[in-house]
């Protein structure tokens, strides 16, 4: 498989991975599921975190990954579903989720009543793994009901309904940036019940492994440029000198696509970085930033010789 | 009000410029000196940023350091060695800058550019600039006329290049300097050799300068600053001596005694010294009516924003103001980093806090607002909860005083409070809170309150806060609760009052005329319960009081008194953000 071959790569243990061979064997996955499974394209770079995030899986444990924007949490998530080869369900978290989106509620259908399935239903029943995006945004009530099916008990119990018990395979995974107006401090019952995994901010060797699986055919003596303009600003950021708005590798890589179709480079940066903040002086001092890397007079060609 | 704005106008562009020596250097705990910056133009500016940085990165900076601090100390010019440094060095490391940061080319071009233009207006006998062009000049391969000496001093600098050791390299800038910027004046003629002989001796050892600390404050600069205090207080002073009707009484009571016909004398002075009132006469009255009671009896108020911003012809007090002013913004310049994170950690919190309060819980239930399209339910399932119920968390809005102790007892923490508070009224006007800083001292019967800015100013008149200075005693029942009539005006729901302080209300006690039950002055434990009286009184009306300490271990006893539980002691700014969010938190969650 693909994904295992490059988690040898990365210098996974290979004992781990046969482990999660064994899972994937052991629970059967419906046909009807199969396209839940996602198919990823980018694989997380991280020896140690997918040490992590395995052997938890695997013990039978929840985890919560938590760190800055753009590190590659959901790019993990998808790529634990496609390892284990389990059904996802995603739910993204927000201000209106409740109880009802998660669990389940009674709609009318047909003239009949039925009961439409909530994410985590089906994750129980089906044995999915359950991905919460921007678990730190819901609603307290919303959680709740979930305490029951992520400790020890693994049951959902909610009156109304039936009682739930998960299946073996159900896991749960939540994703969470910390630190941003409008997130909340989770409650301490609930980070608890999950095994968190602390991202962190991109370094310079995972960068440019990452660039490259983007961009195979770039110039190998300009794309470090590039690396280093996210990591200048990251720098900077640490350092209280600019914020966190224009640090964004999500930036740097649409930037670098649209000069792999033809924009000139400083334009593409303009458009990835600089107007990613509003204020002036900010703009200011990321723009001097990027004129140390780039050349104004650099074609796309330059960056991508085969144009 | 010209001379700092100048430094503080510039201030975005010299962020700039340090912003862009640490990108090219890695350090963000270096910082540029003024013989790095150039002022010919913002390309070269920033040109030089970039070296600058590539200096710090590529050289061994810690040991060039060293070399300059003792050299200075000797007598050296640090400009001039500086200069030599930098051109000695530069192609050395401009080659490894470039090809670590191709875009660095580009930088440099328009720099060098720039100085090809501004040589022909070039018209100085400066040694050091003419070098420096004729180096840049050489490197864009265009020839001029040079004289010897600029010649000689440029192929010297050159051969420096290939100096990579940097105890090498300096050897070589020490060699250049002696010969070219001689160290002293001959008086008499005497032979250069001996003259030289003369320096060699003063300077030492040339590894002597490796074993040398970093010097601190310049003793001459707070020499003078000394002075000019003295000088100051001697003239407040002297116009307390012109009270010839004045009757003090020398007892350790400092009760004073003051005839009717010196009060306009008395409120001439005082709006000479601290400003105009802002208030018209009629509202000041009004509010002394009020508020004057008790302890407070006799006293009176005077509103100001201060000589430099209300009209005043008081030049002397002016210049004093603003020469206080400078010191303020040069201690927060020096602090600027620790500074800006304590902004930025602070109005992040609170912001946070805010948003969270302020969300709308909608709760399914069987009574509250209809929800259509739940109504199928009805006889159909067992669920009846068609409604949603609104749970407004909403706290209601939020308004802040800041008040600040003005009294000659501050004056040893005169920066750090000025920064405090500076620190505390960006973040809350940041952050869209309404607030207003105040600063109160007193002077004869007078508290004069001076305000910084009010509650809907705008950011920039933040700045008015490095014109505290402390002089004087104060009053602090009185000023708390002049500060909590307008504070309670306000259609806020929450009112919080934070107090910067030193525990030690000290004033004269003042009686009119024919009084003669005058007790103690205002200090000690009357005025201690007076204050706390009064920020009780505060809190009974739905103010919020915090007191953040400033003063000695000795008096926070008297400052857990006054202010109770809410009361934070800060020694180290930087942990200043943390506290006053930890406290501010807690107020607004609950």
């Amino acid at each position: 498989m693909r994904l295992t071959e490059e988690l040898l790569k990365q210098g996974i243990n290979e004992k781990l991975l046969a482990d999660v061979k064994h899972f994937r064997e052991f629970y059967k996955l419906d046909e009807k599921l199969q396209d839940r499974v996602p198919n990823t394209e980018n694989v997380f770079y991280g020896k140690d975190i997918w040490a992590m995030c395995i052997t938890a899986i695997l013990e039978g444990e929840n985890v919560l990954l938590s760190g800055p924007k753009a590190t590659g949490k959901n790019v993990l998530a998808d790529n634990i579903c496609e390892l284990f080869n389990r059904p996802q369900w995603n739910t993204s978290f927000h201000v209106n989720t409740d109880s009802t989106s998660l669990i389940g509620t009674d709609t009318f259908i047909d003239n009949e009543v039925k009961l439409r399935r909530g994410s985590v239903y089906e994750c129980a029943i089906n044995g999915g793994f359950g991905v919460f995006d921007e678990i730190n945004m819901a609603k307290n009530d919303a959680l709740v009901v979930l305490h029951s099916a992520l400790d020890y008990r693994k049951v959902i119990d909610v009156p109304g309904y039936e009682k739930i018990k998960l299946h073996e395979a159900t896991r749960f995974i939540g994703t969470m940036n910390y630190e941003y107006a409008g997130t909340k401090e989770l409650n301490e019952a609930l980070v608890s019940r999950f095994m968190t995994i602390d991202i962190p901010q991109i370094e310079e060797e995972t960068l440019m492994v990452i660039l490259k699986g983007y961009f195979p055919d770039a110039n190998e003596e300009i794309l470090p440029q590039f690396a280093g303009i996210f990591l200048d600003l990251q720098e900077k950021s640490k350092n209280s000198e600019i914020s966190t708005k224009s640090v964004d590798l999500r930036g740097i890589i649409g930037s670098l696509k649209t000069i792999r179709r033809g924009l000139k480079p400083m334009l593409a940066v303009d458009m990835g970085v600089v107007g990613k903040t509003f204020d002036q002086y900010e703009k200011e001092i990321v723009l001097d930033v990027i004129k140390t890397r780039i050349r104004e007079s650099w074609e796309p060609s330059d960056v991508f010789g085969n144009l | 009000m010209k001379d700092a704005k100048w430094i503080y106008e510039d201030y975005e562009f010299d962020n700039r410029i340090s912003n862009l020596m640490w990108t090219v250097s890695g350090d963000y705990d270096e910082n540029m000196d003024s013989g790095e910056k150039s002022y010919i133009s913002e390309n070269v500016a920033l040109y030089h940023a970039v070296t600058a940085g590539g200096r710090r990165k590529f050289v061994d900076w810690t040991k060039v350091k060293k070399y300059i601090i003792s050299r200075y100390r000797a007598g050296f010019d640090k400009d001039i060695i500086l200069g030599l440094i930098s051109m000695g060095s530069d192609v050395l490391v401009e080659e490894k800058i470039i090809a670590e940061r191709p875009g660095v080319y580009d930088i440099r071009k328009k720099a060098y550019d720039d100085i090809f233009a501004n040589y022909y207006k070039l018209h100085t006998e400066n040694l050091l600039e003419k070098v420096e062009h004729a180096i840049i000049l050489e490197k864009m391969d265009k020839s001029v006329m040079l004289d010897s000496e600029t010649s000689k001093l440029k192929k010297d600098l050159l051969k420096l290049q290939n100096r990579e050791d940097t105890v090498d390299f300096l050897k070589g800038i020490e060699d250049i300097y002696m010969e070219y910027f001689p160290l002293f004046v001959e008086e008499d003629g005497s032979d250069r050799k001996d003259s030289k002989d003369k320096q060699n001796s003063l300077r030492g050892d040339f590894s002597d300068f490796m074993l040398e600390e970093l010097y601190e404050d310049d003793p001459e600069e707070s020499e003078i600053e000394a002075s000019v205090e003295e000088l100051a207080d001697a003239l407040l002073g002297e116009s307390q001596g012109e009270m010839s009707n004045v009757n003090k009484n020398e007892g350790n009571s400092r009760v004073l005694k003051v005839q009717e016909e010196d009060l306009e004398k008395i409120y001439e002075k005082v709006a000479y010294y601290y400003g105009n009132s802002f208030l018209p006469i009629s509202e000041v009255k009004k509010l002394q009516n009020q508020v004057c009671q008790g302890e407070h009896g006799n006293c009176r108020i005077h509103m100001t924003d201060g000589v430099l911003r209300s009209d005043s012809k008081n030049e002397f007090q002016q210049k004093y103001v603003k020469r206080q002013q400078t010191k303020n913004i040069e201690v927060f310049r020096a602090n600027f980093k620790v500074c800006k994170r304590n902004v930025n950690k602070l109005k992040e919190s609170m912001s946070r806090t805010l948003v969270q309060e302020e969300i709308m819980d909608a709760i399914p239930s069987d009574a509250g607002q209809l929800v259509a399209n739940k109504l199928w339910r009805i006889n159909r399932s067992s669920n009846h909860k068609v409604f949603v119920k609104n749970i407004d968390n909403n706290k209601g809005s939020f308004v802040v005083d800041i008040l600040m102790d003005s009294s000659g007892s501050q004056r040893r923490n005169q920066s750090r409070v000025a920064i405090q508070s500076y620190i505390l009224a960006q973040a809350l006007t940041l952050v869209g809170i309404p607030n207003r800083v105040l600063g109160f001292s007193s002077f004869l019967d007078y508290t004069v309150i001076k305000r910084f800015r009010d509650y809907e100013s705008p950011l920039s008149t933040n700045d008015n806060i490095f014109e505290y200075y402390c002089s004087g005693n104060n009053r602090d029942g009185l000023a708390i609760k002049a500060t909590c009539e307008d504070l309670l005006k306000r259609r806020e729901e929450n009112k919080i009052l934070i107090v910067l302080s030193d525990g030690r209300p000290n004033d004269i006690k003042v009686g009119k005329g024919q009084v003669n039950d005058l007790k103690e002055a205002y200090r000690g434990r009357v005025a201690i319960s007076d204050t706390a009286k009064e920020v009780r009184f505060a809190r009974q009306q739905g103010i919020l009081v915090l007191g953040v300490f400033t003063g000695k271990e000795q008096d926070l006893m008297a400052e857990k008194l006054i202010y109770g539980k809410d009361f934070a002691y800060i020694k180290d700014i930087n942990r200043f953000a943390d506290m006053v969010i930890k406290y501010l938190k807690q107020i607004i969650a609950n």
